[in-house]
């Protein structure tokens, strides 16, 4: 019986408590709404703040236009010098050796170069990467290093053109 | 174990207090210098020092799971650690993928809120208040992965297109994140939306904080280096969690 009486209840309530939940589904949209467009004008408005002031004062347009240098190199490329004269004299365990401080100080560096130009950096990085290899032959080809290593020097000296 | 069902159900999540914000950061913080560490320095490649990491975070997870209520140390483990692997993921697919930035963070946008979209159809509520059961933690650690892969490629998006370097990286994501907190205490914007949208960009202001600390002095860093940088977080880390466990800040029945 109780059963009975407790259904009767709800088939005579159900139709109402379909409007009341209609109701209750847009309210919760249109306060879905809201908040999301809220959410969107905090995050807008110190964008919107920030590129005003970058565009003013900031250097950000030379290096989006992507012709942003990678800096003063000079420290590196004197490293690269010595391999180069090591490897000439035909040490070349002596040269990979060395070659490590530059493979350090090139790896140490990478966050900032990779974020003042992309490429350049991808660039100067396979140059890099190919000495490294030829350096670390089971047996080093003395022409090989030579070349790539003076590849890596160039590169170095004018990154912008790929290797 | 039936009488289990009427003993008090613990939340196994922390409660949010100025505290969680500042580990979040140092662990965010940490995990940016920890995984370019492991990157260059472990001698592996970035493919299989992300796997190693993800096993150990697995490892992690399960001693979570096991926990049952929120107990410090094996929570910010498994932050501490999603953090690595997730800066790890995005940098793998990125240079030894070539996928692009802007599909990285467009990925993972997508697999966020359908994250969100599964865990509210599964469990009619996102509260992170009632995380009680497996399946609902599930999704939490789910969110939490992908909101740390969204920021990190976010961040980078930023920071590498836009060729603003680490320092202005920063100040951008910090001003977004002081406008969310006023949205939250004035403007009676959502706590859980808030909530959410603050984890992520708290991702990439840590980010840009490691970065500025371990890079060297030429290029606007301090010049800390990645390993005294990971070592001094982690330590500040360990100081917290400590506290945390003695004083049980954070614990809270679920509601």
């Amino acid at each position: 019986m109780p059963e009975l009486f407790k259904g009767s209840i709800i088939s005579v309530q159900s139709p109402c408590q379909l409007i009341v939940r209609m109701d209750c589904y847009k309210a919760r949209l249109e306060s879905g709404m809201k908040q999301f467009l809220l959410a969107l004008f905090l995050i807008a408005v110190p964008v919107a703040a920030f590129t005003g002031f970058e565009m003013k004062f900031g250097s950000a347009p030379a290096a989006a236009a992507g012709t942003a240098s990678l800096g003063d190199l000079s420290a590196l490329k004197a490293i690269i010098t010595d391999v180069q004269s090591i490897a000439d004299k035909g040490d070349m365990v002596a040269a990979e050796k060395r070659i490590r401080d530059f493979e350090n100080d090139w790896d140490v560096a990478t966050k900032s170069l990779r974020g003042l130009n992309k490429d350049y950096w991808g660039h100067v990085d396979d140059a890099a990467d190919a000495a490294l290899k030829d350096l670390r032959a089971s047996k080093p080809d003395p022409a090989s290093v030579k070349a790539s290593l003076a590849v890596l020097m160039d590169e170095l000296n004018d990154p912008s053109k790929a290797p | 174990m039936s009488n289990s069902v009427n003993q008090p159900k613990f939340n196994r999540v922390p409660k949010v207090t100025f505290d969680f914000w500042l580990i979040k950061l140092m662990a965010v913080t940490m995990g940016e210098t920890a995984a370019d560490y492991l990157g260059v320095n472990l001698g592996l490649g970035l493919t299989k020092t992300s796997l190693l990491m993800a096993g150990v975070l697995v490892v992690a997870l399960w001693f979570q799971f096991r926990q049952k209520k929120y107990v410090p140390w094996s929570y910010w483990l498994a932050v501490v650690l999603i953090s690595i692997v997730g800066t790890l993921v995005t940098d793998n697919l990125v240079d030894n993928f070539g996928v692009p930035l802007l599909v990285t963070t467009v990925v993972f946008t997508v697999a966020l809120a359908a994250t969100f979209a599964l865990w509210y159809y599964s469990e009619k509520t996102l509260s992170i208040h009632s995380i009680f059961t497996n399946s609902r933690e599930a999704y939490y650690w789910l969110a939490i992965l992908f909101t740390f892969a969204l920021g990190t490629a976010a961040g980078d998006l930023v920071a590498e297109q836009f060729g603003l370097g680490y320092m202005a990286t920063g100040i951008l994501f910090g001003m977004m994140i002081c406008s969310l907190s006023i949205g939250y205490f004035f403007l009676g914007l959502d706590a859980i939306l808030g909530f959410w949208l603050v984890y992520i960009l708290t991702r990439p202001l840590g980010a840009s904080f490691g970065d500025f600390l371990s890079q060297p002095y030429q290029y606007g860093g301090l010049a800390l280096g990645t390993i005294i940088t990971s070592v001094l977080f982690l330590s500040a880390i360990a100081a917290i969690v400590a506290y945390m466990s003695i004083t049980h800040e954070g614990e809270e029945l679920a509601s």
